[in-house]
């Protein structure tokens, strides 16, 4: 008896103790954020604060927090995002809430190397998807205003799966075993380095992740704290417009060149920059992609291809990437792009249960980019709508006559030759 | 040990390190290329201070860095660089060309596809480039001799092979362009090598391409032998043979009134109407056309057990021919038309479910198709009919005066204005009538999932003359929908809804309403 008095007393110390310990520590701020301690008190975040679980950060326009964990993991709250901890025990998985906006999670490699390699270390959720992550480095982004979550994985592999999809709210997820069963289902889908997914109420499940464009993935990747603007200044101050370096007319495939840089520099690396990953959807491989909305920016049919990442290039690229993975939608209109949204593409790649390598290019027939709508005064099938009138009109003429010569049609003179009969 | 072995000594470790620490530069530019961070690679390389004998491959790799970001100049600029530093890379003439092709330095492209085309680095791909970029240099013997040469080549893929075979084309015409007997070398080397490179995939986009540019060729040197006079394209099929069929469902076949006094009662049915079509195109001298045709058409009612249904089943058969003489009116494409038509029909007129001779009826018809406006052609048609049914109170005579304007919208949509006249004169004088229709239809194109949406107010004045007196004019309202769809290339579907109102003085005898639906099918062959 006494034993087990000292146990519980024991057990409740020391709950007591980890639920008022510190998990995070901000080791970066710029411009204006602020903090909600679990106690309800708001305060401003410097540099140096420690953070308790249940804390809520928020952050400004053009501002940032970065916060280390306990476990040395790395989190930086983007320009006007909020997020809170959940919970951070040492024993079992992080769970923190995006409420919006942009996190970029690094995670260490030791919380990685804990004894289930299949199981989650972290979980990310938002208020239509759940992550459960397997990996280190990637970035999150939520809008309130549309539900849309997106995910772009820059190393290792994170689970996702919709909470919509479920039927529940985000708040009832609130333990790890859970999320665990939610990001594990079927409907969860694993996107590794350099792909993106979604999750809204429109796409219903995570979409098939799509392997984005490497010259977006390494601007999101450089931009950790999700503040910068555009392009960098390297690229974007191209003095002038980008031609493709394939001829009009040709197979981009077949015109592109499969750089013999291995030879040359004598040296065998055997770094894959892309997890293997069965599926994938293809069709809009080498998507521009606006992390905002779900946008799809597709490489045109023919468009050349990147033999060493071996997705479509989209030629002139730099004119519509904005900063933090969002599309410059005043850039799309100067190059030759297919605007495709999330769930439509998604729906190709369901449908066509795409499930190839992550190096294949696009089939041959992207049904997303195959359709070409009608010119003007041509019907869907490409016939000039003077034809249909052609036949309407022999259709009126027809009946017309069908209709004097034997008073059966549902026309004008008819009824005289009917009563005539009868 | 002595001085010198020492200075050796470490003179080789120095070497050792200084060799591991290039390689572990370029290792690591390697492993960003690979991982597809190319800003990065060419960061690492920018910084990269390279000994002498990695100068080319420093070089070399930035430039192909560059070209996956697509920084063109300064691509080329690193490729200069590890040229003159004696690169080594096979692909170097092809990756320096795609920069400066891109960069439009065609001068400085051309010549570096000639090398990698010399060096048989993507042998076919390095040839296209040397004769795209001498054709827009228009060095066009340089351009023809390159295609000529890619043409020759085993084993390419034969996408590449009809863009070459059509790019030959464009430039023997460029240079039979300049020519005197310009259209002799056309219709003797340029389409032929149109036409071989269809051939070589009928089915690809580019082939639709060719096609449209045969045409285009064929118009500009007069050589489309299915451009008529006045400028107008005869279609290539000339045969032009369809089925259709309709089923429609009609609520009131009987055309009973709609007031309860009615002595008729409103019968409903199914309607199933056969349509078997046939005519042909013939063109002479590309002004003057004549085209024959045959119809054939059964109606069939599903409801047989009232006979003020099936009464309305028949047949008919016509055959006649159109003449049209092709000319031109204020330098516009005009055609007018000379039509004779002969009409068989049979009716179980009897109501014994058998069809037997109704009537037969000759037109005759004159019409213009011209034209007027810049909004479409504008056709003015005169017809003269003579009708002889079994009984002769029902013979008569209808002479029609009509007119259709198409007009086209700027946005694609159409509208079809007809005005029909029909002045009837029937043998027995009291059946006479004038009837003036007045309809507009207006074609949406893929107004929902790719269907064509025609709709269409018809509005009939009946003048009843000598009924007159009871009838009054009666006037008949039909507004219609129909969702055309083309299935293949040979079958197409409509979904139809009419709705008729007529309406009369003599409200108990000639007043109605009637709704038809319907699905039609039409097979081309």
């Amino acid at each position: 008896m006494i034993r087990c008095l000292l146990l519980m007393t024991l057990f409740s110390i020391t709950s007591l103790a980890f639920a008022g310990a510190d998990v995070a520590k901000v080791i970066i701020v710029r411009g204006s954020a602020m903090a909600k301690n679990p106690d309800g008190s708001v305060i401003q975040i410097k540099q140096g604060m420690w953070f308790k679980e249940g804390t809520q950060v928020k952050t400004e326009d053009k501002s940032f927090v970065k916060l280390l964990f306990i476990d040395k993991s790395q989190m930086n709250l983007g320009p006007n995002s909020q997020m809170k901890i959940d919970t951070f025990p040492e024993s079992d998985a992080g769970i923190v809430t995006l409420v919006k906006g942009q996190l970029r999670s690094k995670v260490s490699k030791n919380y990685m190397d804990m004894d289930k390699k299949d199981k989650s270390k972290l979980f990310i959720k938002t208020k239509t998807a759940a992550m459960g992550v397997r990996g280190t480095d990637f970035q999150v982004n939520y809008n309130p205003e549309n539900n849309f979550t997106s995910l772009v994985t820059f190393e290792g592999a994170v689970a996702m799966a919709s909470i919509s999809e479920f039927g529940l709210k985000a708040a009832e997820f609130v333990d790890q075993s859970k999320l665990e069963r939610l990001v594990s289902s079927d409907q969860a889908v694993t996107v590794t380095r350099g792909q993106f997914s979604g999750a809204s109420p429109e796409t219903g499940s995570a979409t098939i992740p799509v392997k984005i464009n490497p010259m977006q993935l390494e601007n999101m990747e450089k931009d950790v704290s999700g503040t910068a603007e555009a392009a960098p200044a390297e690229v974007s101050a191209a003095p002038k417009p980008v031609k493709s370096i394939v001829p009009p007319g040709v197979n981009g495939a077949s015109f592109s060149n499969k750089a013999k840089v291995d030879t040359q520099v004598g040296a065998k690396v055997s770094i894959s920059g892309y997890a293997d990953n069965k599926k994938v959807n293809t069709a809009a491989a080498g998507a521009v992609v606006d992390v905002g909305t779900g946008k799809l920016l597709l490489p045109p049919k023919n468009a050349p291809i990147d033999k060493n990442t071996g997705v479509p290039m989209i030629t002139g690229t730099a004119a519509v990437l904005g900063g933090g993975g969002k599309i410059n939608l005043a850039g799309v209109k100067n190059i030759n792009v297919v605007v495709v949204d999330l769930p439509t593409a998604n729906k190709v790649a369901v449908a066509a249960q795409i499930s190839r390598g992550p190096a294949s290019i696009a089939p041959k027939d992207n049904p997303l980019l195959a359709p070409k709508q009608p010119a003007p005064g041509t019907t869907a099938a490409g016939e000039p709508l003077v034809g249909a009138a052609q036949d309407v009109l022999a259709d009126t003429q027809e009946n017309i006559v069908d209709s004097q010569d034997l008073g059966t049609g549902i026309t004008r003179t008819k009824v005289n030759f009917n009563l005539s009969v009868q | 040990m002595t001085n010198k072995s020492k200075t050796f000594l470490m003179f080789c470790a120095f070497s050792l390190l200084s060799t591991n620490g290039h390689a572990d530069e370029l290792s690591n530019a390697l492993a960003k290329f690979k991982l597809g961070a190319y800003q990065s690679m060419v960061e690492i390389l920018e910084k990269y201070n390279a000994p002498a004998n990695k100068l080319a491959t420093k070089y070399y790799l930035m430039g192909v860095g560059y070209n996956r970001q697509q920084n063109y100049e300064k691509s080329a600029l690193a490729f200069n660089q590890a040229v003159k530093f004696k690169s080594t890379a096979q692909d170097i003439w092809y990756e320096y060309g795609q920069a400066a092709y891109a960069n439009n330095d065609m001068r400085l492209a051309l010549a570096a596809f000639k090398k990698s085309a010399a060096t048989n680095y993507k042998l076919s791909e390095s040839l296209y480039y040397t004769a795209h970029i001498s054709q827009i240099l228009e060095d066009y013997q340089t351009s023809r001799d390159a295609y000529a040469k890619l043409i020759t080549l085993s084993g390419v893929d034969p996408s590449l092979l009809q863009a070459a075979r059509f790019q030959l084309g464009e430039v023997l015409l460029s240079m039979a362009e300049s020519r005197d007997d310009a259209s002799r070398l056309v219709k003797t080397y340029v389409l032929p090598q149109f036409s071989q490179a269809k051939e070589i995939d009928g089915q690809s986009d580019l082939a639709q391409e060719i096609d449209n540019r045969i045409k285009e060729v064929r118009v500009r040197y007069g050589l489309d032998p299915n451009r008529l006079i006045n400028g107008r394209i005869l279609p290539e099929k000339r045969w032009e043979i369809d089925f259709n069929q309709e089923i429609n469902y009609d609520n009131n076949i009987t055309l009973a009134t709609d007031v309860p006094t009615s002595q008729a009662t409103q019968k409903e049915s199914y309607i199933f109407d056969s349509t078997f079509n046939a005519k042909y195109l013939a063109s002479f001298k590309n002004r003057y056309l004549f085209e024959p045709s045959l119809r054939i058409n059964n109606k069939k009612h599903a409801e047989s057990s009232e006979a003020s249904v099936f009464q309305n089943d028949s047949y008919d058969l016509k055959v006649g021919g159109v003449f049209k003489f092709e000319h031109k009116v204020k330098d516009q494409p005009a055609s007018f038309a000379i039509g004779l038509d002969h009409k068989y029909i049979a009716r179980d007129r009897l109501q014994q479910k058998s069809k037997i001779f109704y009537a037969r009826s000759t037109t005759l018809s004159f019409a213009e198709t011209l034209r007027l406006n810049s909004y479409g052609d504008t056709t003015l048609r005169f017809k003269y009919k003579d009708y002889n049914a079994y009984t002769d109170s029902l013979n008569n005579t209808t002479m029609t005066l009509a007119a259709d304007q198409i007009i086209i919208l700027p946005d694609g949509t159409l509208f079809i204005a007809v005005v029909n006249a029909d002045f009837i004169s029937v043998e027995q004088e009291r059946d006479s009538t004038n009837a003036y229709l007045f309809r507009v239809d207006h074609l949406r194109p893929n107004f929902i999932s790719n269907f064509t949406l025609s709709a269409g107010l018809g509005i009939t004045l009946l003048d009843t003359k000598e009924q007159s007196v009871t009838r009054g004019t009666e006037k008949t309202i039909n507004p219609s929908f129909k969702l055309i769809k083309k299935l293949t290339n040979d079958l197409s579907m409509q979904i139809t809804y009419d709705y008729t109102k007529n309406t009369s003085d003599d409200e108990s005898r000639y007043a109605y309403t009637k709704h038809v639906t319907g699905l039609r099918f039409r097979i081309k062959f």
